[in-house]
């Protein structure tokens, strides 16, 4: 598994030292939705490199990193949430609002969702998303904001690089995997949702359930050594029930949630809406007490490889 | 990674040990060695058979009735610090056990069924936890079945249900920040001064 881990966060890394190379600097001014419309491009398909990349191992990686995780991948609200009233004066410098979500709102400026803007702007020390305007500002996001992502993941690998994973680690890796697509989509029904200003949060939660999977590759072999073939075909059918839900999405963008929507007690009418049903699928899949869902088939993998199963909260 | 080695001790382990017994207030010789490099990224492994450790003296509590519950309490620690030490060494981990009434009534609580409740702080090092109580990270823990103990979250402070983006100044950092004389450990057994 640490292998693994290791790997997409280099890929992590390589999208994102794509990201710094592609921000232009350009002489007088700032960003240009039409004069740097390629570079704006290249940068967004790295940025959407990274997201992947990180995605699919967060789950497993951010319990042990939190301030890694923070510093990589917080939302815009988090940060707030601790600088408060004085918000964050400068959106391009190395310092307040950073990380994978920073760059997104910069990227994304022209484009936000109206619905994005609300919540946001109801923060305390909200300040509305921009490109770079100057030169100082194109030069501060390439050399600052772009370059810390950078730092933070390389700092994030060479954590990672002594630790001595374990099988109960690794296990509870799969079962956080599988939780952080229950986060995700709880979150995006509140306002919260991750990838907000790029609208690719489903594309995140499809890299959710891609980790996850892989993850559970590391454990299969040894499932069907022992003769666990059912079992790992109820689990396969999880994954499969996963990927419909997601895939009777087209596109990147999470459905909108329907107005009036309540996670705790989703009203019949909501239910067969595309966010209910979505919503619906996670919700049953990731309840390790809901017999056949994935997440109780997974805790089934526990007991039969006789592995310390995952405590949740 | 730090190696934690769980070596029979020899005659002269066995000497600091008593002496540093005398010294501490604690009831029982570790028999465990510390990490030899940082950062201690604890793991489950790392909190197995705590009952075993050196047994704090928890006769005055002064985090009483603030964030612990009230009730039967047991305290724990991996390794004792050596004798003058300033801070903790990484790789130190201290278990605290609480048996609480209230949280033995809370329906679906990360308790057992006798309301015990489990927590820890490890000596994670390296910076970790730096505008909280630099070097540790928090723990609750919770016994499987089998009574192998499972680790419920982790991190610079609990969690909020959102994940990341906390405010450190408060949780487990606001209290033990109280202790920073004693690098945050508040039980006076661990006095570091009086080790």
């Amino acid at each position: 598994m640490k292998s693994w881990l290791a790997l997409e966060l280099r890929h992590f890394h390589d999208a994102a030292a794509d990201l710094q190379r592609a921000a232009p600097t350009p002489s007088g001014r700032g960003f240009h939705p039409g004069a740097d419309a390629q570079a704006i491009q290249q940068m967004k398909e790295a940025w959407g490199r990274a997201r992947t990349a990180y995605e699919l191992v967060e789950g497993a990686v951010a319990p042990l990193f939190p301030e890694s995780d923070t510093a990589t991948d917080a939302r815009y609200d988090d940060f707030m949430a601790v600088l408060g009233a004085a918000g964050d004066a400068d959106p391009f410098d190395a310092h307040g609002v950073v990380g994978v979500h920073a760059i997104e709102r910069v990227l994304w400026a022209d484009s936000i969702p109206p619905e994005t803007i609300a919540f946001e702007s109801r923060l305390p020390g909200y300040r509305a998303a921009a490109f770079p305007a100057t030169e100082a500002d194109a030069r501060q996001f390439k050399h600052e904001l772009a370059a810390k992502l950078l730092t933070d993941i390389e700092q994030l690998e060479r954590q990672l690089e002594p630790v001595e994973l374990d099988i109960a680690f690794a296990f509870r890796g799969l079962i956080d995997l599988t939780n952080e697509q229950l986060e995700k989509i709880d979150r995006a029904a509140t306002g919260r949702e991750e990838s907000r200003y790029a609208q690719t949060t489903l594309r995140d939660l499809r890299a959710n359930r891609e980790g996850c999977l892989a993850a559970y590759r590391i454990f299969r072999p040894w499932l069907l050594a022992r003769g666990q073939s059912q079992l790992d075909a109820r689990v396969m059918a999880g994954f499969a029930r996963l990927a419909r839900a997601y895939d009777a999405n087209p596109g990147a963008a999470i459905p909108r949630p329907p107005a009036g929507w309540s996670s705790l007690t989703p009203k019949p009418e909501h239910a067969d809406t595309p966010f209910g049903k979505l919503f619906s699928v996670v919700r049953r899949e990731t309840d390790d007490q809901q017999a056949g869902s994935l997440s109780h088939s997974l805790m089934s993998v526990a007991d039969a490889l006789g592995l310390p199963k995952a405590v949740l909260r | 990674m730090k190696h934690r080695t769980r070596a029979r001790p020899s005659g002269r382990a066995l000497l600091a040990s008593l002496v540093l017994l005398s010294a501490g207030g604690c009831q029982e010789a570790s028999r465990h060695a510390l990490p030899a490099r940082e950062p201690f990224i604890a793991l489950e492994r790392d909190f197995q058979g705590f009952e075993r450790w050196t047994k704090v003296n928890l006769e005055a509590r002064p985090a009483l009735a603030e964030a612990h519950a009230a009730g039967d309490a047991h305290e724990y620690i991996n390794q004792l610090p050596p004798a003058g030490s300033r801070t903790f060494p990484v790789g130190t981990i201290v278990v605290k056990t609480m048996k609480s009434e209230r949280r033995a009534t809370d329906a679906g609580s990360n308790t057992r069924a006798d309301g015990t409740d489990v927590f820890a702080m490890v000596k994670r090092g390296a910076g970790y936890n730096s505008k909280g109580s630099p070097g540790w990270e928090w723990f609750e823990l919770r016994p499987r079945a089998d009574q192998s103990l499972g680790i419920v979250w982790r991190g610079v402070n609990p969690p909020d249900g959102e994940g990341y983006g906390r405010d450190v100044s408060g949780g487990c950092n606001n209290c033990h920040q109280q202790a920073e004389n004693n690098d945050y450990v508040k039980a006076p057994a661990l006095t570091l001064s009086k080790i």
